[in-house]
């Protein structure tokens, strides 16, 4: 216990954790200041971030920190007092400052020193030299410009190559601000200020708050401030007051206001605390325990009686304070952007690229862990574009494009989930390059290409060990790219979804789950489940009844149509979807239909009742339960009970987009055939064995090339559609010789869903055919729920869950055969033998 | 194999009854043990999730082993035995709860000859208890065996 050395610890430890928001916060501050050199506000601010952190390494005695810190606070003070102009030249040392700090820190976190080993004489001889008035535009000839290698020879060897210094343009750095005025120009207009809280200082742009950055290497001047027209020559007087305003009026950013605070001064400081992490997820866990007992206390409200208003008003604190301890976990996505302007402006000079970048959607909220947690991957995503995407500007000039690339991303809630988008108007993917490249990595056959869509090809960039970057850059092109991204976003329960137009531009679009967010939700009941939509994807409910549900109801080809006011959606049955079987539309009186739209693509969705809205807070599923496309995750109901949140993207694409038969096409087939008939695909085993599969239970026929089956353990599988599918040969199972798989192909039956998925290989299929089930049980056996006669010969019935068995698959109960589906029928045919 | 070296380091198991056996599960893995409540199935699932259960607002999936050990389904499992597994936390559904036993470890045997390969899977040894058999569960192997069911389905198609 040596008490000085535990507490001097203590005050490194802050002393670190205060400077890496201080850094995140300068580099920020930096970038915007480089957009808006006048400012006097924000010139203010860096400087007393950079003289903090001098004066705290001086005093615990980082002596190589603080000459550096001291290097740059001199240059500031001479741009703070009007005597220099900052520059991008300017910008690029003190963004070099920043990282040098950055690096030393992480050593002194690592070692306690500050001896990291790097050489600092370059920068701090820079940031020296750069405090004589005028030096970066005399020591660069106007033919210099835009030149990175001139302006690395000019300034001896760099520090730290990576970030390609940018060779001053030789206008001025704002044309906002005439020569000449620029150092003097007493005051910084309001724009300053607006840019630097985005959040808190703009009024006007609420719930749309977006912020513009443009880190072109500029060819003439800089950029034009996006509300430049607010500063008219000029200065607007008084523009402290006007910077300070907007801040009373947004009173409830709480915490995620703390980074900014040390430069509004001690004031705003005072406002906000430093919390364990862990004790707000304990305190969390507490609420929720409270909003239970709440909840059974509240079913007993009536005996209570005359305490009825007590209970109410215990009720409503309970509430509150669930949803603002709720609040304290939740962090604006701003937190997210606000690192991307430097990201961004670094990379396009690395590249040589002119991009600008938007960002919208910033105040969009998330949980804190899940932001954390798509931190790194975005970054990636977003080197991908400025890197692969993106195009050099003469390359784009030359296509009619605009020289600056455009790289916006959004952030917004959707159906229950929070939306991250990514646009770049580059190159685009090109499915044949990305399809020569997988083949080159042996990541998928010519024939496995030859039959995927353009879709499916462009999605091998997801696989691992994939990279399309001919020349490998240290920035991205590691071949640890996309796979890597799309594994962290699985990881928290998201997705990622890539659209490409070749030569167009990519939209990457990242769905997250809120985890603790609370979301209204529209609960419906589905046989004995209760299910929840995401209250945002849905569009209106309706009930049909009598004449409406057969005039508005129609069955094309066994898909079922809803025309809703000359509209024509698809109309799904939920209990098919989840694998239920549905009686015949014609049994039915009434229908309860929830319109949803989800990817702007709308459809009905047919539930057998419509509960009510409710609050829900979205839980993930276990990992086993995660490969469920269903649903997007699980809630816990006022009355304690458990409900399923469902996916309507999933059910959309499980029902509409399957390219095979759907769920939907099954289920109406029936209904269409007329009682007691069932479909049934019937196979060919070994010479002569008949068996049949429920149709019902077919997913897709496939003839798979019998040299692409593969032995994993003691089973036999095949890749297919990007995952393993294991095969059973139906000639083990009944015990039947057969040469399946003789000439090369493989006649494979396709059945289930997902991970209950199991490939039927037979020697040859059939037919379909709609057929009066009665099982006789003498052909009963191993994999053979009985023998039927279909088509005027017996035929064995395939019991899939034992056949599913034999490949390792446990089918899911609800699939279990569809026999289940009509037990009565099953029944009644056996007592009728 | 962390069970072939014998029990020495546990040699608390809680254990329960799950069809005609009896299994039982090194007691510092177990969260607690309650009665069945209500229940919320989910179509479409593995065959072994048999639904999910509210405890106090946390969700947990519920597990039956039965199919994996060889048992008949047909009884009603009401008992639960709350595992954590970070991130998730399941829930084993068992017959019946039954005593924490400290059995010797003399008594220790791996799994005999002629256990078919999907008890293998999971069980780690055995204990030779007065009477009766203890198959000692290996957490682990259930939990690798339920994230191969997700891996099975693979990487969604977009």
């Amino acid at each position: 216990m040596g008490g000085v050395d535990d507490s001097m610890d203590e005050v490194v430890q802050e002393f670190l954790v205060e400077s890496a928001e201080n850094l995140d916060q300068l580099d920020r501050d930096l970038v915007s200041l480089e957009r808006d050199p006048g400012s006097r506000e924000l010139l203010a601010g860096i400087f007393r971030t950079v003289h903090t952190i001098k004066g705290t390494t001086g005093f615990l005695g980082f002596r190589r920190l603080e000459a550096l810190a001291h290097k740059g606070e001199n240059l500031l003070s001479k741009l703070r007092d009007g005597l220099l102009v900052l520059d991008a030249e300017r910008t690029t040392a003190l963004l070099e400052l920043v990282d040098a700090v950055r690096h030393m820190l992480a050593h002194i976190e690592a070692t306690g020193n500050d001896e990291d080993g790097s050489d600092l004489t370059e920068l701090m001889d820079r940031l020296v030299a750069l405090q004589e008035p005028g030096a970066s535009q005399v020591a660069t000839p106007p033919a210099a410009a835009d030149d990175g290698t001139s302006a690395r020879a000019r300034a001896g060897a760099p520090a730290v190559p990576s970030a390609a210094r940018e060779a001053p343009p030789v206008t001025p750095s704002s044309s906002e601000e005439p020569p000449g005025a620029a150092a003097t120009k007493p005051a910084s207009p309001k724009p300053a200020a607006a840019k630097r809280r985005p959040k808190a200082a703009r009024p006007g742009s609420g719930a749309a708050g977006a912020a513009e950055v443009t880190a072109p290497p500029s060819v003439g001047p800089i950029d034009e401030p996006q509300d430049s027209h607010l500063s008219p020559g000029p200065a607007v007087p008084a523009p402290r007051a006007v910077a300070d305003a907007p801040q009373p009026g947004t009173p409830d950013r709480g915490p995620g206001e703390g980074t900014q605070a040390q430069h509004t001064g001690p004031a705003a400081a005072d406002r906000s605390v430093r919390v364990d992490v862990e004790l707000l997820e304990t305190l969390m866990r507490q609420v929720g325990e409270l909003v239970l007992a709440r909840n059974q206390l509240l079913s007993h409200a009536a005996e209570l009686a005359d305490r009825g208003r007590a209970m109410q008003r215990l009720s409503l604190i309970v509430s509150e304070l669930q949803e603002d301890v709720m609040r304290t976990r939740m962090q604006p996505v701003e937190q997210l952007w606000s690192k991307l302007p430097r990201v961004v402006r670094d990379l396009a000079k690395q590249f040589g690229k002119e991009v600008e970048l938007a960002l919208n959607g910033g105040d969009t909220e998330l949980d804190r862990s899940v932001l954390e947690a798509v931190k790194d991957p975005l970054t990636h995503l977003v080197r991908n574009a400025m890197d692969h995407g993106i195009e050099a500007p003469d390359k784009r000039a030359a296509m009619g494009k605009p020289r600056a690339g455009s790289l916006s991303l959004s952030a917004s809630h959707q159906g229950g989930l929070v939306i991250l988008e990514m646009t770049d108007d580059g190159a685009g993917i090109d499915p044949e390059r990305v399809g020569a490249k997988a083949l080159q990595k042996e990541l998928v056959t010519e024939a496995q290409l030859a039959a995927m869509s353009q879709r499916e090809i462009i999605d091998l960039v997801f696989r691992p060990g994939f990279s399309t970057a001919e020349t490998v850059t240290n920035v991205s092109g590691r071949g640890v790219g996309m796979d890597v991204v799309r594994t962290n976003i699985e990881q928290i329960g998201g997705t990622v979804d890539l659209l490409s137009t070749p030569g167009r531009g990519t939209t990457v679009r990242v769905k997250i789950p809120l985890t603790l967010a609370i979301i209204p939700a529209l609960l419906v009941v589905c046989r004995d489940g209760r299910y929840a939509i995401p209250q945002s994807g849905v569009q209106e409910l309706v009930r049909l009844e009598g004449d409406a549900l057969h005039t508005q109801v129609e069955a094309v080809d066994g898909a079922l149509i809803y025309r809703l006011r000359g509209r024509l959606l698809p109309l799904l049955r939920l209990d098919a979807m989840l694998g239920h079987t549905s009686a015949s539309l014609s049994e039915r009186s009434s229908l309860d239909v929830v319109v949803v739209q989800a990817d702007g693509e709308p459809f009905a969705l047919a539930v057998d009742s419509i509960e009510g809205t409710q609050e829900i807070v979205v839980k993930p599923l276990a990992r086993v339960l995660k490969h469920l496309s269903t649903y997007a995750g699980a809630t816990i109901l006022g009355d304690g009970g458990v409900a399923l949140i469902l996916d309507i993207g999933g059910l959309a694409r499980a029902g509409v987009v399957s390219d095979g038969r759907s769920a939907v096409h099954q289920q109406d087939d029936k209904g269409a055939s007329g009682e007691g008939t069932r479909s049934l695909l019937v196979l060919r085993v070994g010479p002569d064995r008949r068996v049949a599969v429920p149709l019902e239970q077919v997913a897709r026929l496939e003839e798979l090339d019998a040299s692409t089956v593969e032995h994993a353990g003691s089973h036999r599988t095949v890749q297919y559609r990007g995952a393993l599918l294991p095969l059973v040969w139906l000639g083990d199972v009944i015990g039947v010789p057969s040469d399946a798989g003789s000439n090369g192909r493989l006649p494979v039956v396709v059945c289930g869903e997902g991970s209950g998925s199991v490939g039927l290989v037979a020697d040859q299929i059939l037919d379909v055919v709609n057929e009066v089930v009665a099982v006789n049980e003498l052909g009963r056996g191993t994999g053979v729920l009985g023998t039927t006669v279909v088509q005027g010969r017996a035929t064995d019935l395939l019991d899939l869950p034992t056949v599913a068995m034999y490949a390792g698959v446990a089918m899911a109960r609800t699939l279990d055969l569809s026999l289940a589906a009509a037990p009565e029928e099953t029944e009644v045919a056996l007592d009728a033998r | 194999m962390p069970g072939d070296e014998g029990p020495e380091r546990t040699s608390l198991y809680c254990t329960f009854r799950l069809g005609a056996l009896l299994v039982g599960i090194d007691v510092r893995r177990v969260q607690e043990v309650l009665k069945q409540d209500r229940m919320t199935s989910v179509p479409l699932a593995p065959a072994e999730v048999k639904g999910l259960i509210n405890l106090r607002g946390e969700i947990v999936t519920a597990i039956d082993l039965r199919p994996q050990l060889g048992l008949p389904t047909d009884e009603e499992l009401n008992a639960n035995v709350v595992i954590r597994a970070e991130p998730d936390t399941f829930s084993l559904l068992v017959n019946e709860v039954g005593d924490v036993v400290s059995p010797a470890s003399d008594d220790w045997e791996p799994v005999p000859a002629g256990v078919p390969r999907r008890v293998r899977q999971v069980v780690s040894g055995t204990f030779k208890l007065e009477g009766r058999l203890l198959l000692v569960l290996d957490l682990e192997r259930v939990l690798a065996l339920l994230d191969q069911r997700q891996e099975m389905a693979g990487v969604r198609g977009a």
